[in-house]
Parts: C-alpha cells; sequence; structure tokens
C-alpha cells in the first residue's frame, strides 16, 4: 500500500494561529478529505476577499478565522488544506467580502458567515421539528463526510423505462403516523422497515419529494384556526443540494445522515426497486431582498439568480427567487451535484421541480436549446439516470409536450391527468382525449418521436387531491393552512359523488370506491410510465386539502390502519399491478399501430363502441373500448379488451370476435373480491359475445 | 478510551472501554490494525462502549477488511441496544459476526 505520507503535500508550508495550512486544490468544490487535512476550494467572481471559518460543532462561537491568501486563489477560487481537523467535531463556513450594490447585483455582506453551496451535511436542523435558536446567526453549517460507504455490488438498477411503475412518496409522512409501527417514525430508516410492503405492492421505484437539506421552520407560523405549528413540511426550499435532510435520518443527530440513506438506497435496490429524488433547482431558501442570507446570495448574488435590471430577483418560481440555471457557473454547480448523488449515492433518477425554469436564460426568456438540460442529457455520469421534467413553472411557462427533450427527458403528463380525470367523472366530449391518453399521448409524444416513455402518466401527486379526495369533494378544503383557502389550485376535475366529505352513507362510500378503481385501471392499462401517489392504494384522504405543504399532522401521514380498512382496495391495486406485468403490450415504447401489429390480420390496437369496431367519438360520448393485440410474454397471441363506462347508466357492450374466448380479469363494477382476478386467475366469459358495464365502471377482458 | 488486549488460545480478546469517536479512532486503528493484519480471530467486547460516531464505525469497518484480507476475522459481542441499532440503519451491522457476551463468543469460537 502506498505511504501517503510520503507525498510532498501531507506537509504544511503556512501556519495560522497554530492551524497548518497549505495551498489547496481548486478541484473538487468544496470539502475534501484528504490524508492529514482537509481541502476547502470555494468559488466567487465577485468577491475580493475570503475567509475560512471553523467551529467545533455546536459552539455559537468560532474556533478561528482563516483568512485565504492571496496566494492561495486561483482565478476565482480560493483554496486551501487545513491540517490535523477532527473532521467529526468541525463546521464551517466562508465570509465573502465584495461590493453591496444591489442595483449592479451584489449583495456582500462580510458580517455574515455563508454555508458552502457544497457542503456535504449540513449542521443545525439534525431532529425535525426541534425549535432552533432563532438567535444564531450561522444556523446551517457545512460538516464533512467520509465518502467510503460499502456499496458491495450494489449500482443504479437501469430498469428500462417502460416497465416503471412509480410511487411518489415523502420520506416523513410515510411511516411518521403511529400506525407505521417502526421504529423510527417519519425517518429513512423507518422506510427502510417498509420495503417489504412496497413489494407487495407491485411499483418498482420511488420518487422521494424533497430529501435535500431544507429548513422545516422556513416561514414556520402558527395556524389561526387550529394554533398547531405550520411548516415548510414538503421541503420544496432548498438550503443545501449535496446534503441529504439530517431530520429524516434516524442517526441525524450524530450526523450519519448520508450513511443511512445510502443503506436505504442500497437495501431498496435489493428489492428490485428504483430510487428517483424529486430536486428543486429553481430557486433556494434565500426567498427575495428580505429573505435570509444563508449561502448563494453572499457568495455571488449576481451570478446564482436571475435578477431584474434594477437588481431584485425575478420570480419565476413563486418563491421569491429563481436560481439562474444557464448561467454557466451554475449549470456546472447542478451537473455536479446530479453527479454527485448518482454516483455517491446510487440514485436512479430525478425529477425536476418546475423544470420549465431550467430552459430559461438569465433574463428569463425561454431558451430553445438550453444548454443545461442539454448537459444533462449528454452527461456521462448521468446517461442511464431517468430525467423527468415537471414541464411548467410559476412564470406561465407550460411546456407538456414541448419541453427539450434531447432523445432523454421524460414530463410529468398534466394532460393525461386533466383529461381521464374529467371522462372519469363523466365530463363531456373527451373519448376521444382518452383514446389518446391510453395509447401513451401520441399528440404529444408522437411527432417528435419521443414516444410513450415520455410520458409519465399519473392521477394525483403531492399537488392536488389524493386519488379518494377526487372523489370526496367539489371543492379544496385549505383552511388549515392558515390563508383562508385561497391557496392550492381550484381546477381539481373532481367530484364528490354527491356528498361533500367524509359520509357514512353506503351507496355513496361503494361509488367512491368504483370510482378509485375504473381510474385506476385506466391509469394502468396507458401505455407511457404510470404514477401512483402514497396511499392512494390503500384510500388515503387529506380531507379535502390539496395543498398540504405545511402540515406536520395525520393530513399528510400515512396512516397504515387503512391497509385493513381498506383492504379489498389494496388488494385490487396490487393485482392490478400484476396485470400490468403481465402484459408486455401495455408497456411497449413505442405508440401502437392502427393498421396492423397485432395478431394475424387485427391492428395492435382499435378502438370500439357499445357495437365492435365503431367507436361513438360524438360530444356525448361517454363510453369508449379498446382492443389491444399482439403476442405475449411467452410469444402467445394476446387479446386485451378494455372498456370504460363514465356515464351514469348502464351499458352493453358487445365484444369484437377473436379467435379465444373472452375472460374477465376486471370489473371495477363488481364488489370485491369479483372486482379482480388475479393474473392465471381469469374467469370464462358465460356469453361471449358481449357484457354489460354498470354505470361508472371499467372492465378488462382478455383473449386465452 | 481505554483498550486491553488478551490472547486466549487461538483468540484474541479486546476489551473497549469509552467512546470510539473522531479523537479515539486513531488509537483503536493503531493498536488493534496489526492484531487484525496478523490473521488471528478478533473478538471485540463492546459491552462498555457507550459511543461510536461515524468515525468509530468506520475503525470497526477497517478492522473487519483487514482480517478479512487475509485468514482473520472479527466479532462483535455486548453492543448495548443502542449501538445496535445505529450500526442497523447505517448498514454496518450486517458485516459483522454478533455475540451477546465475550464468554459466548470464546465458547463458540474455541
Amino acid at each position: 500500500m502506498p505511504d501517503t505520507s510520503s507525498r510532498i503535500d501531507y506537509y504544511p508550508t503556512h501556519e495560522y494561529q497554530g492551524f497548518h495550512l497549505r495551498p489547496g486544490h481548486p478541484y473538487p468544490f468544496g470539502a475534501t478529505i484528504l490524508s492529514g487535512g482537509v481541502n476547502f476550494s470555494v468559488f466567487s467572481s465577485h468577491a475580493t476577499s475570503c475567509t475560512l471559518v471553523l467551529f467545533d460543532k455546536g459552539e455559537p462561537l468560532p474556533r478561528v478565522e482563516i483568512p485565504f491568501p492571496d496566494s492561495f486563489r486561483i482565478g476565482n477560487v480560493w483554496c486551501m488544506v487545513v491540517f490535523d481537523l477532527d473532521c467529526e467535531s468541525v463546521e464551517y463556513g466562508y465570509r465573502m467580502d465584495g461590493p453591496f450594490e444591489p442595483a449592479e447585483g451584489h449583495r456582500f455582506d462580510p458580517t455574515k458567515i455563508l454555508l458552502d453551496p457544497y457542503a456535504k451535511t449540513v449542521s443545525g436542523r439534525e431532529i425535525w421539528g426541534q425549535d432552533p435558536d432563532w438567535q444564531q446567526p450561522f444556523p446551517h453549517r457545512g460538516r464533512l463526510v467520509f465518502e467510503d460507504f460499502d456499496w458491495e455490488d450494489d449500482r443504479p438498477l437501469e430498469r428500462p423505462m417502460e416497465e416503471l411503475v412509480i410511487y411518489e412518496m415523502h420520506v416523513r409522512s410515510f411511516t411518521r403516523h403511529p400506525s407505521a409501527l417502526v421504529k423510527h417514525p417519519g425517518t429513512f430508516a423507518g422506510l427502510l422497515e417498509k420495503i417489504p410492503y412496497l413489494k407487495e405492492l407491485g411499483i418498482n421505484c420511488i420518487e422521494m419529494m424533497p430529501v435535500y437539506e431544507f429548513d422545516e421552520f422556513e416561514n414556520s407560523r402558527k395556524s389561526p384556526t387550529t394554533g398547531e405549528t405550520l411548516y415548510n413540511y414538503w421541503g420544496y426550499s432548498t438550503v443545501g443540494f449535496f446534503s441529504p435532510k439530517a431530520g429524516y435520518a434516524a442517526t441525524g443527530r450524530w450526523g450519519m445522515q448520508v450513511d443511512e440513506l445510502k443503506n436505504v438506497v442500497k437495501e431498496i435496490h435489493k428489492a428490485g426497486i428504483e430510487v428517483i429524488l424529486d430536486v428543486v433547482f429553481n430557486h433556494t431558501a434565500e426567498g427575495n431582498e428580505h429573505g435570509p442570507t444563508i449561502s448563494f446570495r453572499g457568495l455571488d448574488n449576481k451570478t446564482y439568480y436571475m435578477l431584474t435590471p434594477e437588481g431584485y430577483y425575478f420570480n419565476f418560481s413563486g418563491c421569491g427567487n429563481t436560481l439562474n440555471c444557464n448561467h454557466p457557473i451554475v449549470r456546472s454547480i447542478v451537473l455536479d451535484c446530479l453527479r454527485y448523488w448518482a454516483a455517491e449515492f446510487h440514485i436512479d433518477g430525478f425529477r425536476f421541480d418546475l423544470a420549465a425554469i431550467l430552459g430559461r436564460d438569465p433574463w428569463g426568456a425561454p431558451l430553445p436549446n438550453p444548454p443545461l438540460l442539454e448537459s444533462l442529457a449528454f452527461d456521462p455520469v448521468l446517461a442511464k439516470c431517468k430525467l423527468i421534467a415537471e414541464a411548467w413553472d410559476a412564470g406561465g411557462l407550460y411546456q407538456v409536450g414541448t419541453f427539450p427533450a434531447y432523445g432523454r427527458w421524460a414530463e410529468w403528463n398534466g394532460k393525461y391527468r386533466d383529461d381521464v380525470r374529467r371522462f372519469v367523472k363523466g365530463d363531456p366530449g373527451l373519448a376521444g382525449a382518452l383514446a389518446t391518453r391510453l395509447q401513451g399521448s401520441p399528440d404529444l409524444y408522437g411527432w417528435n418521436g419521443r414516444g410513450p416513455t415520455a410520458s409519465i402518466n399519473f392521477l394525483t401527486c403531492h399537488d392536488g387531491f389524493t386519488l379518494l379526495d377526487l372523489f370526496s369533494y367539489n371543492e379544496k378544503h385549505n383552511e388549515k393552512n392558515g390563508e383562508e383557502n385561497r391557496d392550492g389550485a381550484n381546477d381539481n376535475h373532481s367530484w364528490n359523488c354527491g356528498r361533500e366529505g367524509a359520509t357514512e352513507d353506503p351507496p355513496v362510500q361503494a361509488l367512491r370506491r368504483q370510482m378509485i378503481k375504473t381510474a385506476l385501471s385506466i391509469l394502468l392499462t396507458s401505455r407511457g410510465v404510470p404514477m401512483l401517489w402514497m396511499g392512494d392504494e390503500m384510500g388515503r384522504t387529506q380531507e379535502g386539502n390539496n395543498n398540504a405543504y405545511c402540515l406536520d399532522d395525520p393530513t399528510n401521514w400515512l396512516d397504515w390502519n387503512l391497509t385493513e380498512q381498506n383492504r379489498d382496495l389494496l388488494r385490487f391495486v396490487q393485482l392490478l399491478l400484476r396485470h400490468r406485468k403481465a402484459h408486455p403490450l401495455l408497456r411497449s415504447k413505442k405508440h401502437p399501430c392502427f393498421h396492423r401489429g397485432g395478431f394475424e390480420e387485427y391492428p395492435e390496437i382499435s378502438f370500439h363502441g357499445q357495437a365492435p369496431w365503431q367507436p361513438d367519438w360524438s360530444e356525448e360520448s361517454r363510453r369508449l373500448a379498446c382492443l389491444w393485440s399482439g403476442r405475449d410474454r411467452q410469444d402467445a397471441p394476446a387479446f386485451l379488451y378494455f372498456a370504460v363506462n363514465a356515464h351514469w347508466e348502464g351499458a352493453w357492450f358487445a365484444l369484437p370476435r377473436i379467435p379465444r374466448c373472452w375472460h374477465v380479469a376486471i370489473n371495477t363494477g363488481m364488489p370485491a373480491p369479483e372486482d379482480i382476478f388475479a393474473p392465471g386467475e381469469e374467469v370464462l366469459l358465460s356469453d361471449q359475445s358481449g357484457v354489460f358495464l354498470s354505470p361508472r365502471s371499467a372492465m378488462f377482458i382478455i383473449g386465452k | 478510551m481505554e483498550i486491553q488486549v488478551q490472547a486466549q488460545g487461538s483468540l484474541t480478546v479486546v476489551v473497549l472501554t469509552g467512546e470510539i469517536d473522531g479523537k479515539t479512532a486513531p488509537e483503536v486503528q493503531s493498536r488493534l490494525l496489526p492484531l487484525a493484519e496478523n490473521g488471528r480471530k478478533l473478538v471485540l467486547d463492546m459491552q462498555k462502549v457507550t459511543f461510536l460516531s461515524s468515525a468509530g464505525l468506520r475503525v470497526l469497518f477497517l478492522l473487519n477488511r483487514a482480517a478479512s484480507s487475509g485468514s482473520g476475522k472479527i466479532f462483535l459481542t455486548g453492543l448495548v441496544p443502542e449501538l445496535r441499532d445505529t450500526m442497523s440503519v447505517t448498514g454496518f451491522l450486517k458485516c459483522f459476526q454478533l455475540f451477546d457476551s465475550q464468554e459466548q463468543a470464546v465458547e463458540a469460537l474455541r
């Protein structure tokens, strides 16, 4: 083994107040543990001087402040090795001096100690919800990390996009409820205990809502109605892009959140499940000119933020500021960040919050060929990662279907959500739209060659109603958020099934259950990549709240008692996912063909109405059936007939003739357990000529 | 940090007392790494270890690697529940063979 002490740079060259130093390496940025010392490297294009501030863990006052000698600066990077630090007890930050000229974009303030944007862990919020010391002038401090996790032979799973079934979830909400019965509720460790549940459910990818360090106390306040503390609960406001949220780790108080999250990823991978992170690169936790100075504002305001000609903050994010994503410097920090998560945490993909912002130039105009999106698409480390855009922003840019994709990017398909919701609730004029959505939205992804895997199909996500609430509320009920019900979307395409909110009325309950199953049947038989929202498989409610971003209470927490109370719904979803898995026809990465491609003379997809081969595309049509034909996994002929009756009256659907016998797999009009039969146990249809679909129901019938 | 080393037949039993963190880990490493590397079975009695930091976990892991790269092996005994839990959620626990007590380990490995 080479002896590192034989290297020349093992020995210091300078000394400052008893601390031994030498000139550092500009790359990599951040704090890197070397043999004998720590390399600190930080960038600013407009600062005039820089000081490294070191603390002993938790101490209010610095242990030492070491100004970078000018000879330690290379270009705009200050870099220095400090020897003999106890890597576990040191906390660090920087002071930057430079002009304070807001009209010019500069807001340097040497009285502030700044968090390193490359910090690998951040202290200050180690225990979720523990009241912070509000007088602390430097609350979010950088810490050092050992990057030697033992991954054994794990690496990102690289599942083909068309095989994915995504489960969007919030780490804390998933196991915080007492009914989760885990040792460490609301943490990564808690999630570890629920891996068997996820595997049994049948999903193969989880998408974690933000897990980068954020401050749950950002803009925290008391609810005027309930008095409870309202938090930045969801975490869409980043403090540290390179650091896992300490408060999500059972071991966060000991600074071991990196190991804990890595262990979760490794164990989830063992269950065949991928991990996608929801990343928020559109803005930071610093807000506008009235917000706190945490990091970027004090390091290089003009570089990191989109500024108006007067030096104010553009607000395309709706959160006060906008990260200047297509500035070359910001592009490289985003790239460095994602590479770090892919390489060091084995993350399988990323979902970009308000991603349309990532395609704007430094003055806010949309770019035809945004350098950041292109760099991400062609990056060698990210080459196999899933890249998913929320293809709109709060500045009015809506790019579903037109997001610059470079053959890589997928999108949350907001049109899928809206069209399917409206069809299911019985709106007229949507039969054609439903046909398009079932095919993987060729209107959006066909002309440009992107195909169905560009379409993340979803009915619900963290933004908006849960699936049960979608069929329990006509209106949002966000009073608990403390904004007099003004926040959250008003355009939900929801229907309360006759009573607003929870009810003991059995017919209403049964109808809601049926609507959920009908909607999910559409989702799981559509081409594209289906995404479920945590708890919808067990009938979770948020009591009509469609924007529960601030509530650390049972509104958000997943109540695991529902797995018992709604056992039939959970069983339905588990079997529905198995049906999707059993039929490759539903998961092709190409849009289907109308003319050929099926078994013998059958087209790959054909549409039908109550009469076979005669779909009703009229304005008043609320019924549609499609026939998928091709070959299944064993290369046997496959015929899959899927019919939806969104009308309030039942209807007879005559079945197309096939050279096989029809067997019923799903009938959402039937009560459990006749609503769904496991793959291989489908029931022979006694009358092969047709089926009766109850009001607001769907059937999935297979030929064999 | 106190480190007591005693040979028991083919085994080396090490009784550790105190906290293993960034400050004490280098000492543990310099005392025990030569033992781990010489191919002996090393029983680490952890009963009196009250805290394991990130650096502490890494020393144990390093010793394990060093031992298993030869013919040696590391066994942990008497881990208090808190440490066991920390090791479990960070993925370190399954790298080690555990015994409830030093006596059990000595009996089983004799």
